[in-house]
């Protein structure tokens, strides 16, 4: 799994896992919908819950390592996340409390990454052992 | 499963000596209180103050909302798995100190959260401008990071709560209102003819600030599962969930959730509610399909007729809303969600994150993004630095008289989707 990130704290927490975007939230969903279209799926909603898109400066979401077949509602789901963040008014955000919301996305992001290790799709190789799907 | 609730009035909250309740007086030692709650050791210091309707008083930032109780009968103690050893809630006699509330407020993150005003243009908008408020304001020992404060603003207004409720013991109530839930197929037995309601209650479980408890297990760890309404009404559920003011469910509006209310009230009359469901809304997309098929599998394992889904917060739990009520849909039932609109300050821009065309019934707590001016209070209980960059808040917002600009959304259960608020179209 892939976690394309503008948040520093997620980078330090996940390293090589992590596609660090040095730019606004904007650019996380955009870079996120250039990895859908060249085959990436989308693992964790790109809106995120009950903190509104313009009151926060730090966005992460998680694409599947793997590409495979354009998935369409992934795509869907992008779109509409960049249509309701260019829907609504931007803030001057308060410098002293980045902080804060680095700490929220990244607490959302790991309790997606713990969903994920329960979830992980495997296959039985040949020598008995499990394959995980990345 | 049958619940009595014992309801003795309480319209006055003062500090005392010691406490307890004479007529509709609650009297509170601080003392008393201050050595419950100072078992935490991460509390640094506490203050406890008192709002009353009418007061010319401002709480902020607001975090729960807990009802004082006390079971006196049956199975359980108080917040069972949580406060109390786990056993089932929801049946024998709970007593209630009806219009007392305990408030926590106190800064965790920087950008948090909620308003209550006692009196004025604000108090019109919140339901706890009309309850007498005991506010804990709690201050942690410097070293506590935000999840082990969350916790511990959590558990002490859990825990003052079930203090006050227990001076409600001995205490005659003065109503007493009875709640049954018959097992499904006695509920059907009963009333073949009428309509079999279910309930789908969406609880928040996205991470840090914005989680619930249901006996004491994290929801976001939960599949959904069937559960007597008498069983939230009676602390089954606690509210960990300090964002969105305006539609959260403190835990105050899980003890007394007006869909379940509102159910009971016609139960047998010209619908059967036989059953209720909770499900959680998670950040994982693989969460929320595996959640809204088990949802939507269980309604139609039993053959509803029709289910209200209510969500709580916005934002991605839009797709959980819609997820359900396409699922539940295909079904063949009925549905009707319950949901708040974030539409922009003028109410032009699209409501919701999400939309189905099955979802074709909808019921709307009201638009968030609107704008209102508050009054400066006299007192503020709490601090109001954080009232410009609370969710709702903007910069500059206060102007030199004193008075606030803030979005409904920083108010305290303002626009509830669960209906426990006084916004409306009539």
């Amino acid at each position: 799994m892939l976690i394309v990130s503008n948040n520093p704290m997620v980078e330090a927490a996940f390293g090589d896992s992590c596609v660090f975007v040095d730019g606004s939230a904007m650019d996380v969903l955009i870079s996120v919908r250039d990895m859908l279209h060249k085959g990436h799926k989308l693992l964790s909603h790109p809106l995120a819950g009950s903190v509104k898109p313009y009151e926060s400066p730090i966005r992460s979401v998680c694409v599947s390592k793997n590409k495979g077949a354009y998935d369409m509602q992934s795509v869907l789901l992008i779109e509409n996340a960049i249509d309701k963040y260019k829907a609504l008014p931007q803030r001057n955000f308060i410098e002293n409390h980045d902080e804060d919301f680095q700490l929220i996305d990244l607490s959302l992001i790991q309790s997606a990454v713990e969903s994920r290790l329960q979830d992980r799709q495997y296959t039985i190789t040949q020598s008995g052992g499990a394959k995980y799907e990345t | 499963m049958k619940l009595e609730l014992g309801y003795i009035p309480i319209d006055n909250i003062k500090f005392a000596e010691r406490s307890y309740v004479e007529g509709s007086t609650l009297y509170v030692s601080k003392e008393e209180l201050s050595e419950v709650l100072m078992q935490d050791e991460n509390i640094l210091g506490l203050n406890f103050a008192i709002a009353l309707p009418g007061d010319n008083t401002r709480i902020t930032p607001v975090k729960d909302v807990i009802e004082p109780r006390v079971k006196v009968d049956g199975k359980g103690g108080m917040f069972p798995g949580v406060l109390s050893k786990v056993d089932i809630a929801g049946s024998g006699r709970t007593h209630v100190l009806k219009g007392a509330a305990v408030v926590t407020t106190g800064k965790i993150v920087g950008f948090q959260e909620g308003i209550i005003d006692m009196s004025g243009p604000g108090a019109e908008y919140t339901p706890f401008s009309k309850t007498c408020n005991l506010v804990l304001v709690i201050t942690p020992k410097e070293d506590v990071v935000q999840h082990e404060h969350e916790y511990t603003v959590r558990m002490a207004g859990l825990r003052a709560a079930a203090y006050l409720g227990e001076l409600a013991r001995e205490l005659e109530p003065e109503t007493i209102e009875t709640y049954e839930f018959l097992p499904l197929l006695e509920s059907i037995e009963k009333y073949p003819d009428l309509p079999r309601v279910g309930y789908v209650q969406m609880l928040q479980s996205q991470g840090l600030l914005h989680d619930t408890y249901v006996y004491g297990v994290d929801a976001k760890r939960t599949l959904p599962t069937l559960i007597s309404p008498t069983e939230v009404m009676d602390g089954a559920i606690i509210s960990g969930n300090c964002v969105s003011a305006c539609d959260k469910n403190p835990t105050y509006v899980h003890q007394n959730n007006p869909i379940v209310h509102d159910l009971f009230k016609r139960h047998g009359k010209d619908l059967n509610f036989c059953a209720m469901i909770i499900t959680n809304e998670n950040v994982y997309l693989a969460d929320k399909i595996r959640s809204s098929d088990r949802t939507a599998e269980i309604c139609g394992y039993l053959k509803l007729d029709g289910v209200i889904i209510s969500e709580e917060g916005f934002g991605n739990p839009d797709t959980d809303l819609m997820m359900n009520c396409r699922k539940i849909s295909d079904k063949g039932i009925k549905t009707v969600v319950i949901t708040d609109e974030f539409a922009g300050r003028d109410g032009s821009s699209q409501s919701l994150a999400d939309a189905d065309p099955s979802c074709d019934a909808l019921v709307t707590g009201g638009n968030a993004n609107e704008v209102i001016t508050l009054p400066r209070m006299d007192k503020v209980i709490g601090t109001e630095a954080y009232v410009g960059i609370i969710a709702g808040g903007w910069d500059k917002n206060k102007a030199e008289d004193g008075t606030i600009q803030v979005e409904l959304q920083a108010i305290t259960g303002a626009t509830s989707e669960v209906g426990f608020g006084y916004l409306s179209a009539r």
